[in-house]
Order: structure tokens, then sequence, then C-alpha cells
């Protein structure tokens, strides 16, 4: 019965150690256009973010790795003999973290923006996507097309996600999620592009412990409450 | 073309005589007062013997963390250029 019982053990270790994987990339956040008054960027504007991301145990991970923050640029024109001032302000945050947890149906947005904390709890988006016939290569994986809307958020926004199957993960940029393959490319209204610059697979698990920073977790009703006071 | 040399011209040779009101208006960019829109507007108002400059005093860009866009805000601030002859004649 102990023989039947250490193999068994040691079974279940070899089958949890096959099957344990972790995946690990570096994307990028590219603004293109803006909205709202003017849809021309500024330089600092339109400046690229950089983003580490793991995926392992049916929870994943994007942390904001480029260093950013908020600034304040003055300018001036001479006009008529005049002196005219232009202010120029690019708010960004210094720390963003995106967690999905896939189990529980778990999504979470954690920002520092001007020193202050937000932690922001939802559940995990699902996405009504349309299948496309059309291919890609992105970064040496060949990708398919999907298109979806997304009104997380309070936002409605037409999404073009190129997404591959040499990858059986279902996951992606920020809070996109649920195609049969991991999203190497997310179009948001042509406004903002987000595409994996690196990914590698690795046999080991890497636990993924849920973030939290000093704010109160608040769920995004809440949030946009308190933002609009 | 011929609109817009005459205001130019015109600008110039009042530029010393205009008298800057005080008075001055902030507008938002819902205006879109661009600077061919400006010139446009200057052409206009020469004729009404006074000129608006508008210029944009600040421009604010936001990224929205959890959609993904960036979100533009500009302000714009114009001066009124009194050109009537009772103030360009003294």
């Amino acid at each position: 019965m102990k023989i039947k019982l250490v193999i068994l053990f040691f079974l279940a270790v070899l089958i949890n150690q096959s099957y344990g994987q972790t995946l690990k990339g570096i994307l990028t956040e590219t603004p293109l256009k803006g909205i709202g008054d003017e849809t021309e960027l500024s330089k600092k504007a339109a400046k690229p973010m950089t983003f580490s991301y793991v995926f392992s145990e049916k929870k994943s991970i994007q942390n904001l790795i480029s260093v950013e923050k908020s600034s304040i640029d003055t300018t001036y024109i001479e006009k008529y003999g005049k002196k005219y001032e232009t202010t120029s302000t690019v708010n960004r945050s210094s720390s963003i973290t995106y967690y999905k947890n896939f189990d529980l149906k778990k999504y979470k947005v954690l920002f520092t923006r001007n020193e202050k904390n937000t932690n922001v709890k939802e559940t995990l988006p699902s996405f009504d996507w349309k299948l496309i016939n059309e291919n890609k290569t992105i970064n040496g994986y060949t990708c398919k097309k999907a298109t979806t809307i997304n009104t997380a958020f309070n936002s409605s926004q037409s999404i073009v996600a190129w997404y591959t199957d040499q990858i059986p993960v279902n996951d992606g940029p920020m809070h996109y999620n649920g195609l049969p393959g991991f999203i190497i490319q997310i179009e948001i209204n042509d406004n903002t592009m987000l595409t994996f610059d690196k990914l590698v697979f690795s046999k080991e698990n890497t636990p993924i412990e849920e973030p939290n920073n000093s704010a109160p977790e608040l769920s995004f009703g809440d949030y946009s409450k308190q933002s609009a006071k | 073309m011929k609109k817009f040399l005459f205001t130019a011209v015109a600008l110039i040779a009042f530029s010393g005589l205009a008298v800057a009101n005080n008075e001055s208006k902030t507008v938002s960019n819902t205006e879109k007062l661009q600077l061919t829109r400006e010139e446009n507007t200057k052409t206009k108002t020469v004729e009404e013997k006074d000129v608006w400059f508008c210029y944009k005093i600040s421009e604010s860009t936001t990224v929205n963390d959890f959609n993904g866009e960036t979100t533009v805000t500009t302000t714009y601030k114009c001066t009124w250029y009194d050109l009537s002859p009772s103030l360009t004649q003294e």
C-alpha cells in the first residue's frame, strides 16, 4: 500500500512538472493618435511604453517596466512683438499593473499617477470575438485576425486582435483574452497598438501573487465616482 | 490668396498703431482654431476693423490606463486688436 502511495505521489509530481509552464514576454504599447480635441500627439505623448508579461497557472500579470512620469513643458511663440506662452502637460502613470486570475474570473488594474495610487478590482471582461479569415506574421508568429467591440470600463472601442494558435494560452495584453490562441497584437480604434515583441516559454511554474498597493480596492464604478468629484 | 496677402500687409501696416485691448477670451478647441482658420478669422475681422489673435495656451495629454487611449485637451486664448480708424489715426 505504501509503495503504491509513493508511486502515486511521484507520478503526480511528474505530471505536474510536465504540465507546469510559464510564458514570459515583453510588450510595447504605442500611442498612434489621440482622441478629444486633437488627434495628433506630441513627441512625448507618442512615446511607447514597455511592459513585462508573465502567464503561469491560469494567472497573468503585466507590469510597466519603462520609466514614465507626468511632465509639464512651457514653450513661447513671439507674434506682433509679444511673447505668448503655451503649456503642454503629459499625464502618464509611473507604475501600471494588469492582473488576471482566470479561475476566479478576477481582473485588477493598479497604477500610480502623480504619486497617487489606484487599485481597481473587477470581474474579468469577456469578449464576443468575431474570427476573420485573414493572416499575418508578427515577430515570427503566424497570426489570425479577430475583431470585437470593447465595452469594458465605459468604453466603446473597435478592437482588432491578432492571435496565434502556436501558443496555446488564451490570454493577451491588458484585459483582452478568450481567443483560441495567444493575442500577439491588439489595435484599439486605430489609436493605440499593443504588440508582444518577445515571448519565451519555460517548463517551470512561476508563482504570481495578487498585486496590491496602499490604495483601497475599488470597483471601476466607485473609482469613476471618486475621480469625478 | 489675394485676401490673405491683403490681410498680411494690413496687419504689418497697422500693427504699430493697433491698440491691444485688455479684453480677452478663452475658447475651447471645439471651435478648432487652427492657424489657417485663425487667418480666415483675421481676414473677416480686418474688414470689421478689428483683429482677434488666437493661440494655444495649454495642451493636456492623458493616457487612460483602463482602455489604452490617449485624450488630448487643448485650450486657446484670443486677444482682440482694435484697428478702427479713430484709434489708428491718433
